[in-house]
């Protein structure tokens, strides 16, 4: 599996959730956009987290929106046009309960045009054969690739993935937990430069499944981006940068 | 949207803060109650800052605290804007009444300067100090006339933070209601980290209308459009 086979136009992509439901009219980093990856979508449609918001700590940040979205029928009747119309490839970032959600909403995304991939986001706290489940009920006739977020990288379904014809693993934000200052926790997906090194450590050590890796996470300097694609990763996925800007 | 780079030029300390004078193009300064996103180079910050505009269009570009406090004068930045919804003053607004609850009354400044070019009397009810740079003409009232100056007023324009609406909805009690003709506008402050980019849904906001992103239709909303817990 190469970028051809995903037909991707570089290997520079943006993260799920950075870059809203369609294809931005201006792409803000100086490295062309190979693809267009969607906002996560849900079966249902999902409203904010009642305690949604936005932490910072020195060098990352975390958040928890609760990925509010309005279900994968609205948006397509809001976006499926612009998918269509899109000069990029479309992947649609998929967030199904079950794996009867997820065939369901593979099945649908199939006969969309302008969508080329799926990526497949899976619920937190699934067993290792709920995972498995989920990723077989994904696949379908469209490349699937399944978004792994890299402190869940050692569990043991994780090297079981290709046994199901999945296209590839994205290295995504994991999770974790902070104060807030009034001293309550708030779990939420983590970004950041400083995660730079925890996810090459799974980057590292996931080479060994020859699954077809996307880093997408923890990048915010060319050197980084460049030193791991030069090491094998197939693609990368901005995250934060797409709303700072890359570092020098 | 332009992005373009801006200097840092001055840091100020006040008492909401660290706030600056920036160096920038005018093609991204915002407007009263719009803001624009500035990125430093420093790998501490993972998220750009949001600022506002206390200043009037031909002037340089003061913003309100509170700027980061890694920030020095001469410090580069990264610019995106002008975005978002601002302010709009009517302009046959002739008693504007200016409401900082638990947040810097700087955030208002720009648009009570415009208020007085336009001719208007404008009052401050505010519970944090006055900022330095308030104008003479604009008459500070304690926080315990706000329903005084709701009465007293033809437009209306708040600054609060999104948790804190509750409490000024219910300060301001039925004067709203009653008063069906006044147009009373909040800017409402939450962080804004795609500001705009990424629907994220951070600064998701309930109104009337239904959900809302605070970055990209607001920040300024009427008073009459929101739910009472946004």
């Amino acid at each position: 599996m190469g970028i051809q086979d995903l037909m991707l136009k570089s290997p520079y992509l943006n993260a799920a959730s950075m870059f809203g439901f369609a294809p931005p009219s201006h792409w803000p980093l100086d490295l062309p956009p190979g693809a267009f990856i969607t906002h996560p979508i849900s079966l249902k449609p999902r409203a904010p987290a009642e305690n949604r918001t936005v932490l910072q700590f020195a060098g990352g940040f975390l958040l928890h929106t609760g990925l509010p979205n309005p279900g994968l029928f609205a948006t397509l009747k809001q976006f499926a046009r612009r998918w269509a119309r899109s000069p990029l490839p479309v992947w649609v970032h998929i967030i199904p309960s079950s794996p009867a959600e997820a065939a369901q909403m593979v099945a649908h995304l199939e006969n969309i045009e302008g969508v080329t991939a799926i990526e497949l986001g899976l619920p937190p706290g699934l067993t290792d054969d709920e995972n498995l489940r989920m990723i077989e009920a994904a696949c379908g006739e469209l490349p699937l690739l399944v978004s792994l977020p890299v402190d869940r990288y050692r569990e043991a379904w994780v090297f079981q993935t290709g046994k199901s014809p999945v296209s590839g693993l994205i290295l995504s934000a994991p999770r974790g937990v902070l104060f807030r200052t009034d001293r309550t926790l708030v779990e939420g997906r983590l970004y950041g430069p400083a995660l730079f090194p925890q996810m090459l450590a799974a980057f590292h050590a996931l080479r060994s499944t020859g699954l077809p890796l996307i880093v997408g996470c923890g990048l915010y300097r060319h050197a980084d981006v460049e030193a791991v694609l030069a090491s094998g990763a197939l693609a990368v996925q901005f995250d934060g940068a797409l709303w700072k800007g890359l570092l020098p | 949207m332009p992005i373009v780079n801006g200097t840092l030029l001055e840091i100020r300390f006040t008492e909401s803060g660290l706030a600056g004078l920036v160096d920038c193009p005018r093609a991204v300064r915002p407007g009263p109650g719009q803001y624009l996103i500035a990125s430093s180079q420093r790998e501490e910050e993972a998220l750009p800052v949001t600022l506002f505009s206390m200043s009037l269009p031909d002037e340089p570009l003061q913003v309100s605290p509170p700027l980061p406090a890694g920030w020095y004068p001469g410090l580069t930045l990264r610019l995106r804007g002008p975005l978002g919804h601002g302010f709009t003053l009517p302009r046959e607004a002739r008693r504007v009444a200016l409401v900082a609850y638990q947040s810097p009354a700087g955030l208002l400044l720009s648009l009570t300067r415009f208020a007085l070019k336009q001719g208007a009397a404008v009052t401050l009810c505010s519970t944090f100090p006055p900022p330095p740079a308030l104008p003479e003409e604009v008459e500070v009232l304690p926080f315990s006339q706000l329903k005084e100056a709701v009465a007293w007023a033809d437009y209306l324009a708040a600054a609060f933070a999104r948790e804190h609406y509750a409490e000024l909805r219910q300060l301001l009690g039925n004067h709203l209601q009653e008063r069906a003709s006044l147009s009373a506008e909040g800017l409402i402050l939450t962080p804004m980290p795609c500001a705009g980019l990424g629907s994220c849904g951070v600064c998701a906001v309930h109104t009337r209308a239904g959900w809302k992103h605070i970055c990209l239709d607001g920040p300024v909303f009427s008073l009459r459009s929101l739910e009472e817990a946004p």
